[in-house]
């Protein structure tokens, strides 16, 4: 894997933020909204090709921005949740990607379920600080069954769209 | 260089930090302290500027939403929230409680000043405002968001075309069944990232060319201290220290249950009010006297 | 005084065999405005990027580049950056930032200054590029144009001394072309700064440079003044001679020596040519006019046709009615933003009118299904080709499109084969779409709209970023297609192509179709809109439209013996 240079990694990931506000509202255009979850693919995408801080800062950012320019997610208290989760999912494949360089399927799989279980956690403490009872099978339920199509198709998807672009060196021949 | 001012508005041309310091203080009281007094001068400071800066618009808005979502918060609660110790009448077996009743009110007051605050943030706090106040923390991350700002109307463009063009060769996302138009959509998608990756190598290259990476990077913005910003930011801050000590001896204190206990006017309260008072009437005083002096020169001219 | 010195360069990218550029030696001195100009793929956005380390590609590099007598590599990053300012072709993705000062003050804050001194001098960039209009805006509310001059400006408010543009005015309306080398000749005169510029259309920038350079397969073949560069190309027998301008060839074909440069010029050797006015000035009715083919159902027809993009937006096309024969070519020119590709799009039913009628073949666009509609009937290449590309090679995209098009896959295959070999498409199917030249893309995207076969073909500046050579290549194929019967209706910036190859010309402007006419009428009419031939033969021989008529015209006349 050849490293990057700092403002190909800066370019990219505003390039993700950006792909984070415009695809939800695209897929709900088409009818296909919150079972896709559109917004996980480019920041999963940004962990993976920028490495685990640009992931990290990805996913943290994309729920706040697309909040106040679109309306979606609602900023309490969805928003804060989806932060920490999806901050969560590009650390995680960032740093089994890029830092430990494990396979693509592993760490794709690894950081799907680690974000799942912050989301978990954090839904817990905004839900019971908005006053809202939160329970575990509505938890479960939300993360990994109806979402399941969502999963499967990022696990099509990513892996397809991460190996093209390496092999294609979309971004290779940096200085570093 | 001068900072966008849209005519009817002269204090959203000061500086950004002052302004944010005006909504930061209305909406943290308006949220969090119930008393009654405070609560009016809130809402009606921000009604104010919301006309101020939006005009007969904001009035429509205002009396269409807000009023009679005010008016279902302020009746709703007392008949979800049965808690308080006076008692007034019952409905259904269930008791409506005068505490309760007290608590609708405030806090839909509360509420629609908060709104209100928030829509005029929105006019007055441009991204440039925001990204400034911020950006001096850490200014890769607001040159990211800068760069996103910039990609988002560019990327919603380039959907369009995408998908224009996908219909004249036949493969149109609103036809054919849900599993064809799920296809013809993930394709659009794979396409923009194709072309969305493929210029961002070009905008990468054209940082490098205009020296992005070097060491000491600077940050710039249009804004700057002129003596008028140092002025009302002292004017705020004095005001500012009057309401603290008030907050501090409980001035503003207000607990609907189980009693209603509302802090009371006394000589020094009085003060401490008039103190928030002239602070959330800030901008309505700085446009009143931008609009005299304009008619006075022009009466003298 | 020498500010470039480049000796011996070669460079080659990795995985390729033959060098891309080769044996290149060069000194450029201070205060040259040098023209670089060649084929496509010839190398010189290459060559440009060579001169900038930061943003040179990799690969093999020998030979040396000396800038002020220091190795360019060896320069320190500050003075690369400050010192050698680079613009390219797309002024969409030099833009980095959403703000207009903010644009303009990004190369400032890299390079470390403070809060007053950006302040000063993005002031005094903005008043010299005339900004202050849209300073504060966002940068997506910019025209094209605007756009491009505000990339000029965020690289000369870094106050560089030598600058390098690939290809800056490809995306403009020939208006915004003139606006944007006014403001380089401007710097280069006031300023001093040394200009190094590739262009594939060389009629407006050869007035104003210095030196001319041309390049053919890596390497430099001419080195030569503005005025000398007709002969020597003539001696060449580059079959890029196609690609100079009006003036040059005009005067080229008879006599040697420098050539006039400007249209003044060119007109003034004319007249001294003939002193008496020619004894029989040919009218415009020389020429056979196409024929109109009334008896058939026109291939489109529009009933005062209304759109707009929003229910509150502004109306972008207003009352459009015309009719086009079938079986003929058609060109609609304007400026930016007129309406063009709106227009174009209504016609092709991607976008609906809300007030008028579209009738295609007799029949009106709504009553069409829309797998007739796409299959056979319309074929629209839409001004940006890379949206018509969905797969990564350039076979895999057009196999796509055939299977779709056509159930029968024998059927399929051939029509395949047939395009791929009208289009010489062969060496390109491995490749991805977006790793061809702008010539080469234009093309893969005309053969996928082709493999329908379509009767009515919608066509969006098909001739953008693309050298003379292929401009040729692609007037051939609109022959062969309206052989066929077909009918073309092509949108373009290029007045000389519709004075070419067109047989009807229709002006569009704020949202109408302003004339209309057979195209040579069309174009005698206009002092602007029309081409430099035209222009240097006005008032002398008035039949002339295009280089050859004047030259033709000429020859009757028996200049230069
Ligand atoms: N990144 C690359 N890797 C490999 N080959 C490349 C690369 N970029 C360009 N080439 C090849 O190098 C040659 C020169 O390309 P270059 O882009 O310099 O041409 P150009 O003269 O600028 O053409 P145009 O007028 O179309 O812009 C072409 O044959 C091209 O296919
Ligand atoms: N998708 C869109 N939504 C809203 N407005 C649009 C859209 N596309 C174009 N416009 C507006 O419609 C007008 C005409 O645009 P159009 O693209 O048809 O011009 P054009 O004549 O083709 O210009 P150019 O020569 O630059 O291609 C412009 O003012 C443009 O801003
Ligand atoms: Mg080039
Ligand atoms: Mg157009």
């Amino acid at each position: 894997m050849m490293k990057k240079s700092f403002t190909v990694n800066l370019t990219g990931t505003a390039l993700c933020l950006a792909l984070g506000v415009i695809l939800p509202p695209l897929f709900h255009l088409v009818g296909a909204g919150s079972t896709f979850l559109p917004m996980h693919i480019p920041v999963l995408l940004c962990g993976l090709l920028f490495g685990w801080q640009y992931g990290a800062v990805c996913g943290f950012i994309v729920p706040l921005l697309s909040s106040v320019l679109t309306g979606m997610p609602a900023l309490f208290p969805v928003a804060p949740a989806m932060m920490l989760e999806l901050c969560a999912y590009g650390a995680l494949t960032g740093f089994f990607y890029r830092r430990l360089r494990w396979n693509v399927y592993p760490a794709l799989l690894v950081a799907m379920v680690g974000g799942r279980i912050v989301s978990g956690l954090a839904n817990a403490v905004f839900f019971s600080m908005a006053q809202k009872p939160y329970g575990f099978a509505a938890f479960l339920a939300a993360a990994f069954v109806t979402a399941l199509p969502g999963i499967v198709i990022q696990i099509i998807l990513i892996p397809i769209i991460v190996l093209s672009l390496e092999k294609a060196k979309i971004f290779a021949g940096e200085r570093v | 260089m001068t900072t966008e001012n849209n005519g009817r508005d002269a204090f959203s041309a000061y500086h950004p930090v002052t302004l944010f310091l005006y909504f930061c203080t209305v909406l943290f009281f308006s949220m969090f302290f119930l008393h009654p007094v405070l609560l009016a001068i809130s809402l009606a400071s921000v009604f104010l500027y919301s006309v101020l800066l939006s005009g007969r618009k904001a009035v429509r808005f205002n009396l269409l939403w807000m009023l009679p979502v005010t008016l279902l918060i302020a009746l709703v609660n007392p008949l979800l929230n049965h808690s308080g110790a006076t008692i007034l009448l019952y409905v259904n077996d269930n008791p409506i409680t005068l505490e309760s009743t007290v608590f609708g009110l405030l806090s839909a007051a509360a509420f629609v000043s908060v709104v209100i605050g928030f829509s005029c943030f929105n006019v007055v706090m441009t991204s440039d405002k925001l990204m400034y106040l911020f950006g001096r923390m850490i200014p890769v991350l607001s040159l990211m968001f800068s760069m996103t700002l910039r990609l988002v109307p560019r990327y919603k463009a380039q959907i369009r075309k995408i998908s224009e063009a996908q219909k004249c060769i036949g493969c149109d996302v609103s036809q054919g069944g849900i599993f064809q138009r799920i296809r013809n959509g993930v394709h659009i998608v794979s396409i923009l990232i194709t072309w969305a990756l493929e210029n961002a190598v070009e905008t990468a290259d054209s940082m490098k060319a205009r020296g992005f990476g070097l060491k000491g990077r600077t940050t710039f913005s249009i804004y700057s201290w002129k003596r008028r910003d140092k002025t009302l930011l002292a004017v705020q801050l004095a005001l500012l220290a009057v309401v603290f000590a008030g907050m501090g001896m409980g001035a503003f204190e207000t607990a609907c249950f189980p009693f209603v206990r509302i802090a009371g006017l006394s000589g020094k309260s009085v003060a401490f009010f008039a103190a928030y008072a002239l602070f959330c009437l800030l901008p309505a005083i700085v446009d009143g006297k931008e609009y005299f002096v304009w008619n006075s020169l022009k009466s003298a001219g | 005084m020498e500010q470039l010195k480049i000796s011996g360069l070669n460079f080659t990218y990795p995985g390729r065999d033959g060098k891309d550029l080769s044996d290149i030696s060069l000194t450029v001195q201070k205060g040259d405005f040098i023209l670089l100009f060649g084929r496509s793929g010839c190398g010189k956005s290459t060559f440009l990027k060579q001169l900038k380390p930061a943003i040179a590609p990799y690969g093999r590099r020998s030979g040396r580049i000396e800038y002020d007598g220091t190795e360019i590599t060896e320069l320190s990053e500050r003075d690369q950056s400050s010192k050698i300012g680079f613009v390219s072709q797309n002024p969409e993705n030099q833009i980095v930032t959403d703000k207009v000062w903010h644009e303009l003050a990004f190369g400032l804050e890299s390079l470390g200054y403070d809060n007053r001194t950006i302040r000063l001098r993005v002031a005094e960039m903005a008043s010299f590029f005339g900004i202050q209009d849209w300073f504060l805006k966002p940068v997506n509310e910019l025209s094209g144009g605007q756009r491009q001059i505000l990339n000029l400006a965020s690289v000369m408010v870094m106050q560089p001394e030598v600058l390098l543009l690939d290809e800056p005015t490809s995306q403009l309306d020939p208006i915004a072309v003139s606006g944007f080398l006014a403001m380089l000749r401007r710097i280069n005169e006031e300023l001093g700064v040394t200009i190094l510029l590739s262009e594939h259309h060389l009629e407006e920038v050869l007035p104003i440079c210095s030196r001319v350079l041309f390049m053919e397969g890596g390497r430099l073949l001419l080195d030569v003044t503005p005025r000398e560069l007709g002969s020597c190309m003539k001696r060449l027998k580059s079959e890029m001679t196609e690609a100079l301008p009006a003036c040059v060839k005009i005067y080229a074909a008879f006599s040697e020596g420098e050539t006039p440069i400007t249209v003044r010029e060119a007109k003034q050797w004319l007249s001294t040519q003939i002193s008496p006015a020619p004894k029989s000035p040919a009218s415009p009715e020389d020429k056979p006019l196409f024929p109109r083919r009334n008896v058939q159902e026109p291939a489109v027809r529009l009933e005062e046709i209304w759109y707009r993009y929003e229910k509150k937006a502004e109306d972008i096309v207003k009352g459009v009615s015309m009719e086009i024969p079938q079986g003929c070519l058609y060109g609609i020119v304007g400026g930016n933003g007129v309406g063009k590709s709106t227009l174009l799009s209504v016609i092709g039913g991607v976008n609906q009118p809300y007030r008028g009628k579209v009738k295609l073949m007799g029949v009106a666009l709504p009553k069409i299904p829309n797998g007739e509609r796409y299959r056979g009937l319309i074929g629209y290449l839409p001004q940006d080709p890379c949206s018509l590309f969905v797969r990564n090679t350039v076979g895999r995209d057009l196999e796509d499109m055939a299977y779709a098009a056509f159930s029968d896959r024998q059927t399929a295959q051939k029509r395949m084969e047939r395009v791929i070999d009208f289009f010489h498409l062969k060496p390109l199917l491995g490749r991805h779409p977006y790793d061809l030249s702008g010539g080469e893309q234009q093309c893969a995207a005309l053969a996928k709209v082709l493999l329908t076969d379509p009767r009515i073909i919608l066509l969006d500046e098909p001739t953008k970023g693309i050298d003379a050579v292929f401009k040729k290549r692609l007037s051939k194929l609109f022959y062969t297609l309206k052989e066929q019967g077909k009918t073309v209706i092509l949108v373009s910036h290029d007045i000389d192509f519709c004075a070419h190859y067109m047989d009807f010309c229709a002006l569009m402007f704020n949202g109408e179709i302003i004339s209309e006419n057979e195209t040579r009428k069309f174009f005698m009419g206009n002092s602007f809109y029309t081409t430099a031939a035209n222009r240097i033969a006005r008032g002398i021989f008035p039949g002339g439209l295009t280089s050859e008529d004047v030259i033709e015209q000429c020859r009757k006349n028996r200049i230069g013996g």
